[in-house]
């Protein structure tokens, strides 16, 4: 009898070790770069569409900025000079910031500072100026996605 | 009868009928010319609309594309226009509309996929999932090869966790706009990690884009599936140069995985032997020890280190062998102290060897000259080999040593260096030719 239940509980430990694996493996998308200038994840530039995954850090450099469209109708806008990562847990979206400013709309975003620069303040109310970001644009004519240029450019 | 009032009679009525016929003509040239004017007016009109809502639209405001649609509002592009203007930033509540600009782009100009693909990113953001994947399948049926579409719409599936489908859209992507290689081949690294899969699905059987891909994987240090990604390019006989695996083999050299650089040298061997040398028991372990090729600077190639007072170039006059040797020109304006050329060479461990290289120098000043060194890349305190320096005039002069390697040493450094003169007429002018450069095992 001790025998079975050993083998039935061992089992259901394995197959939730699996489980948790497989979820742990499995990437989970944050949203969409809806527009960006002179950002990279990785060290790789970010093009407009590409998608934010929970755990991703960007980089913005000087001069640049990103708006990322998170799914479910918010938005978050890394300013330049900023490393932020995005993560997600069950009921919201974190932003930590690293270094430099974000900003975000929307409910179930929430943005925090991380421990790199803990004398930066958050940037709040901060309009930025609208559609400055031509160079991340579809062109319409070409059909081409126009790189995000470094914002030293 | 009276003639007289019959002439006059007939005289008033030709008066009455001409001035009848003059006042009908009036009024017909007056209603040609309203009816004109009208034309005028309507076929005007939507130049004078676009005029004025460009000018609206170029202000780049909200309020500038709400005008521009009034102005303008059978032009789907003025609604694309609000729509981005709204989303840059975003205010809350502000995404329905978007999707209704969006969609009424669509309907005003439903074979343009842009504005699908747009719409379907709407849906998207809205987490519309079904409405957001006919948005999208749409705009790649209507423009199947469009890069940017096909960007989107993999990375829509991405999202939804369809891989293959994802993989299988940005390798379109990626073929159709070079731009968007490296971020394709990030992204699908970070959605998915599996090596395997995006080499399968989403890397084509292309040279540039794999060399492209495989300098992507060296770059960040992925060396395990750059090395799958090398074997793939060998297994299926890509055409390439040595020069397109120079990021690879830095990579590997970085990285001191050894035994990968010995069997990536000998793939090399195999396909360019004039550039490496023949492989086998006797092989010259110096890549274009007779400079015969041109200087890569990278992988197992020469590296030059280039300093002032000093210029390192190739020389097709003055050689030993073949039709090229090595040309260092000193300047006389340094005391250099530092490594003019080098290149790595992978060893075994206690192992012997026999160097050889030869020189020529012309009027080199100073007491010390241009010499050959040899040390271990990893420790390079370690000196296992050091010629006599070329000073003065010299005919083509052999220089040649034979050493042992370390319990721990599997890379050499093989250098053409100047040590610093310690005199006080230590600027260092002339020339030194370098040429037939070899390195080969005695015993194991």
């Amino acid at each position: 009898m001790e025998d079975r239940m050993f083998t039935r509980n061992s089992v259901i430990l394995t197959l939730l070790f699996l489980f948790s694996m497989a979820v742990a493996a499995a990437q989970v998308p944050i949203g969409i770069v809806s527009s960006c200038e002179g950002a990279s994840i990785g060290g790789t530039t970010l093009v407009p569409g590409t998608t934010i995954f929970s755990g991703d850090k960007i980089d913005v450099g000087a001069g640049g900025k990103v708006l990322v469209a998170v799914s479910g109708g918010g938005q978050v806008q890394v300013f330049e000079n900023s490393t932020v990562q995005l993560t997600k847990s069950p009921d919201s979206v974190q932003v930590t910031i690293d270094r430099g400013d974000a900003q975000e709309s929307g409910k179930g975003i929430v943005v925090s500072r991380g421990t790199t620069t803990p004398s930066d303040n958050l940037l709040v109310g901060v309009q930025a100026d609208q559609n400055d970001d031509k160079d991340c644009s579809v062109s319409k004519h070409t059909r081409r996605k126009k790189r995000c240029k470094d914002g030293n450019d | 009868m009276d003639t007289s009032l019959f002439q006059h009679d007939f005289t008033a009525s030709s008066a009455i009928d001409t001035h009848g016929r003059l006042l009908s003509r009036d009024w017909l040239g007056r209603a040609v010319r309203v009816c004109l004017a009208i034309f005028l007016l309507v076929c005007c009109y939507p130049v004078l609309a676009q005029a004025v809502a460009d000018f609206h639209s170029r202000q780049q405001t909200l309020e500038g594309f709400r005008e521009a649609i009034r102005w303008e509002p059978w032009n789907p592009e003025r609604y694309a226009d609000l729509a981005t203007g709204l989303e840059r930033p975003l205010k809350e509540g502000d995404l329905p509309e978007i999707i209704g600009l969006y969609e009424h782009a669509v309907q005003l100009s439903p074979n343009d996929p842009d504005y699908w693909s747009r719409l379907g990113q709407a849906y998207d953001w809205a987490s519309r999932t079904v409405d957001s994947q006919h948005a999208f399948e749409q705009a790649a049926l209507l423009f199947p090869n469009s890069p940017a579409i096909q960007w989107r719409v993999g990375n829509f599936y991405l999202r939804e966790g369809r891989r293959e489908q994802a993989l299988a859209a940005l390798e379109k992507a990626l073929i159709a706009d070079p731009e968007l290689r490296r971020a394709a081949f990030d992204l699908a690294w970070r959605a998915t990690g599996d090596g395997d899969l995006i080499a399968r699905r989403m890397i084509p059987l292309r040279s540039d884009i794999y060399f492209e891909y495989l300098n992507y994987l060296s770059g960040t240090e992925r060396l395990d599936a750059a090395l799958d990604a090398w074997n793939r390019i060998v297994a299926s006989g890509l055409s390439f140069e040595s020069k397109d695996a120079l990021t690879f083999l830095d990579a590997l050299i970085a990285h001191r995985r050894i035994d990968q650089l010995i069997s990536a040298r000998t793939t090399l061997e195999k396909r360019s032997p004039s550039v490496t040398g023949k492989g086998g028991p006797d092989a010259n372990l110096i890549t274009n020890g007779d400079f015969e090729n041109e200087i890569l600077d990278g992988g197992l190639d020469w590296r030059v280190n280039r300093m002032a007072g000093a210029t390192v170039r190739t020389d097709n006059l003055a050689f030993l062998d073949g039709t090229r040797s090595l040309r260092i020109r000193f300047e006389g304006t340094q005391n250099l102290s530092d490594v003019l050329v080098f290149q790595y060479a992978p060893v075994n461990p206690n192992a012997s060897y026999r160097f050889e290289g030869y020189m020529r120098a012309q009027a080199i000043t100073t007491d010390s000259g241009p010499q050959f060194q040899i040390r271990d890349a990893d420790d390079p305190a370690i000196l296992l080999f050091q010629s006599e320096g070329a000073v003065g005039s010299l005919p083509w002069s052999r220089r040649q040593g034979e050493f042992k390697t370390g319990p721990q040493t599997e890379l050499l450094e093989v250098r053409v260096t100047r040590p610093a003169s310690k005199k006080f007429d230590n600027r260092i002018a002339g020339t030194v030719w370098v040429d037939q450069v070899s390195l080969r095992l005695i015993e194991k």
